[in-house]
C-alpha cells in the first residue's frame, strides 16, 4: 500500500521519531532531529510572510548547507513547490527557468552574484535571500501548470536554452528514499558524508530523505573536494558512508597525505554518475581497505542499481527494490538499457511529451546508455545518444551550440566530448563561419551564459562543419578534420 | 622546499601546474592570453581540484577556496599565496 503522506509530513514524522538524535552536521554545528523540525516550522512561517500566495513556485539556488535543507522542507511544509536549481547555472539557464517554468522567485545564498537583475529580500534567520528577477518583456507564452501531485522539481540539461524541468511526485521521492534505504542497508547509526550538490540525483536520492527516514546523520561538505578537504571531513564526521563521484576516489587514491585513520569508520564508499577507472578503484581500496560500491541512477528515474556483493569489482550492481531492468536492441543492433522504477519523474514541465516519448508501453524509460545484463547485474559501456556525461554531469551539446552560434560571424557550431591529455572528458567546440572569434572570446561568451562546467575547453575553427544531407554532423570526419586543423 | 626555490620562476612553475592539471586543455599561451586569470583561460572545476592537489604536492600549501577564495583566481594570486605560506 503506497504511503500517501506529503513529503513534509514524512520528514516531520521522521524528526518526531528520531527526536534528539543528530540529523545534520554543517560547519561543525550539530542539529538534532527535534531542532531540525523546529527550524523548518519557523522557516515556513517566515517564508509565508515573505512570499505572496501567488508565489507557489520557489527555486532553491544555493550551495549545500543545513540552511538549504531547512528551506527545502520549509517550502514543502508551506505548501510551495520547490525547484532545486544547480547553483552553477548562469544567466541563460536561469532566464530559461523563469520563462519556461513560471518560477518568479529564487532563494539564494549569492544575492550579490545572482546572474539576473532583480530585487533582493533577506529572509530573517536564514543565510538565504529571496531574489525576484525583474520581468523581461517577451511575447506572451503560456506558463505550464505542474501536475497536482508534483512535490519537487529538479533539472537536467535541455536543448532549448532552458534546462529540462523534471516533476517528481511525493510518492516518487519517497520511493527513491525508501528503496535506497532498504536496498543499501542504511541504518540509524550511519554517518553519511555526501560530496554531491543537493540538486544532483546522487545526493538528492541517497542522502536527503533516505538519511532522515533512517534516523542517520548527514554531514554537509562545503567547497571543492580536494583530498585534504575530504580526508578532514571524513575524520571529523567519523563517516560510515561516503557518497561521491569517481573524481573524489581518484584524488583520495593519489592523496599526498592519505591518513588511513580518517577512514577507520567507513563501511561503504559509493561511486556513481560516471565510470570509475579500475586503477583508481584498486588504488583507493588497497590504500584505505574500503571497498567502493557502484550505484547507477538517472535523473529521470532515480536510483536503479547498487552493488551489494563485496567480492564484485565489475558492473554496476543489481536492481534496487522497486526497479526493473531490461535490455532492448535498437534498430542499429546496439543494446540499450531500459529501466522502470517507482521513483520516476512524472514528466518534463517545460518539454511537453518529452519524457513520455522515451517511455515504452510497459513503462520502461529508454536511458540512451549502451549496456547489458549478466545474471541480473548491470554493465554500462557508453552512451548511444542524448546528453554527454561530463564527470557525472549531463550536458546537452545543443545548449552550448546555441550560445556559440550567437557569436558574431559564427554560422555553425558543434560541441562533442573529446579527451584531454590524461584521458579525461573535455568539451570540444568546433565553429565555422566568416569570422574566427578565437578561444578566449568563446570561453568568455559561454562563461556569461552557462554554468562553468558547460564551457568548452577546446575550440577549433573550420571552414565548414561536415554534415550529411539531412544536416546531421558526420562526427568521425569532423574529428579527423579537427585533429589535422 | 625553500622559499628561494619557490621564488625561482614561480610563475612559470604554476603555469606549468595549471597546464598539467587541465590535461593540457589550458596551455601556458592560453593563460598568458587571459592575463593569468584561470576562469578566463577556461580552467574548470576538475582543473581547479587537480591544481589544488598539485599545489599541495609541489609546494606543500593548501588553498581553501571557501576561506581564501581570492587566492585561487590567477597565476599571480596563487604565487602570492605560495610565497606567503611555503
Amino acid at each position: 500500500m503506497a504511503d500517501r503522506r506529503a513529503l513534509h509530513e514524512l520528514f516531520l514524522a521522521a524528526c518526531a521519531q528520531h527526536g534528539d538524535r543528530c540529523a545534520v552536521v554543517d560547519d561543525g554545528t550539530q542539529i538534532t532531529y527535534r531542532e531540525f523540525a523546529a527550524r523548518v516550522r519557523e522557516r515556513a512561517d517566515r517564508l509565508a510572510r515573505s512570499l505572496s500566495p501567488r508565489e507557489q513556485r520557489v527555486a532553491l539556488y544555493a550551495s549545500n548547507s543545513a540552511d538549504y535543507l531547512v528551506s527545502y522542507y520549509a517550502l514543502l511544509a508551506g505548501g510551495r513547490l520547490p525547484f532545486l536549481v544547480d547553483a552553477q547555472f548562469g544567466a541563460t539557464e536561469l532566464h530559461g527557468i523563469v520563462g519556461s517554468c513560471g518560477v518568479r522567485v529564487f532563494l539564494t545564498d549569492k544575492p550579490h552574484a545572482f546572474p539576473l537583475p532583480g530585487t533582493a529580500t533577506p529572509v530573517a534567520g536564514s543565510l538565504l535571500t529571496l531574489m525576484r528577477p525583474a520581468p523581461v518583456a517577451a511575447p506572451p507564452v503560456p506558463v505550464p501548470v505542474p501536475a497536482p501531485t508534483t512535490a519537487t522539481c529538479r533539472f537536467t540539461s535541455g536543448t532549448t536554452g532552458a534546462p529540462k524541468c523534471l516533476e517528481f511526485s511525493a510518492a516518487a521521492v519517497h520511493s527513491a528514499a525508501r528503496n535506497w534505504m532498504t536496498g543499501t542497508g542504511l541504518e540509524p547509526d550511519d554517518r553519511v558524508l555526501c560530496m554531491a550538490a543537493f540538486t544532483n540525483g546522487l545526493a538528492f536520492n541517497t542522502s536527503l530523505l533516505a538519511t532522515f527516514l533512517a534516523g542517520a546523520e548527514l554531514h554537509v561538505y562545503r567547497g571543492l573536494p580536494t583530498s585534504s578537504g575530504v580526508i578532514r571531513a571524513l575524520r571529523g564526521a567519523r563517516a560510515t558512508r561516503l557518497v561521491a563521484f569517481p573524481l573524489v576516489y581518484r584524488v583520495l587514491a593519489e592523496a599526498p597525505d592519505p591518513d588511513p585513520e580518517a577512514f577507520a569508520h567507513l563501511r561503504r564508499a559509493i561511486s556513481a554518475a560516471a565510470t570509475l577507472p579500475p586503477e583508481h578503484r584498486a588504488a583507493f581500496e588497497s590504500r584505505y581497505g574500503v571497498r567502493i560500491a557502484d550505484y547507477y541512477g538517472i535523473a529521470e528515474t532515480g536510483p536503479c542499481t547498487y552493488e551489494r556483493d563485496p567480492d564484485r569489482t565489475a558492473g554496476l550492481g543489481t536492481a534496487l527494490p522497486g526497479v526493473a531492468l531490461r535490455i532492448v536492441e535498437r534498430e542499429t543492433g546496439e543494446p540499450e538499457v531500459l529501466v522502470r522504477t517507482e521513483s520516476m519523474a512524472s514528466r518534463y514541465l517545460n518539454v511537453p511529451g518529452g519524457l513520455e516519448a522515451r517511455i515504452d508501453e510497459d513503462g520502461f524509460y529508454r536511458t540512451g546508455d549502451r549496456g547489458h545484463l549478466d545474471d541480473g547485474r548491470l554493465f554500462v559501456s557508453g552512451r548511444l545518444d542524448g546528453p554527454l556525461n561530463l564527470a557525472g554531469r549531463k550536458v546537452d551539446p545543443t545548449e552550448i551550440e546555441r550560445v556559440l552560434t550567437g557569436l558574431d560571424g559564427v554560422h555553425d557550431a558543434v560541441v562533442f566530448a573529446d579527451h584531454d591529455a590524461q584521458g579525461g572528458t573535455v568539451l570540444h567546440a568546433v565553429l565555422s563561419g566568416p569570422r574566427d572569434p578565437g578561444r578566449a572570446e568563446v570561453i568568455d561568451a559561454c562563461r556569461v551564459h552557462l554554468a562553468p562546467y558547460k564551457v568548452p575547453g577546446r575550440v577549433t575553427h573550420l571552414p565548414a562543419i561536415p554534415r550529411s544531407s539531412a544536416g546531421k554532423v558526420r562526427l568521425t570526419e569532423l574529428k579527423e578534420l579537427v585533429r589535422t586543423a | 622546499m625553500t622559499k628561494d626555490t619557490v621564488g625561482t620562476g614561480l610563475h612559470e612553475q604554476i603555469e606549468h601546474l595549471v597546464e598539467v592539471a587541465t590535461g593540457k586543455v589550458v596551455t601556458v599561451a592560453d593563460l598568458r592570453a587571459s592575463g593569468g586569470a584561470l576562469d578566463r583561460a577556461g580552467v574548470n572545476s576538475i582543473g581547479y581540484i587537480n591544481l589544488m592537489e598539485a599545489l599541495e604536492q609541489r609546494f606543500g600549501v593548501v588553498i581553501d577556496p571557501e576561506a581564501d577564495p581570492q587566492y585561487l583566481v590567477s597565476i599571480e594570486s596563487i604565487a602570492q599565496f605560495v610565497r606567503a605560506h611555503s
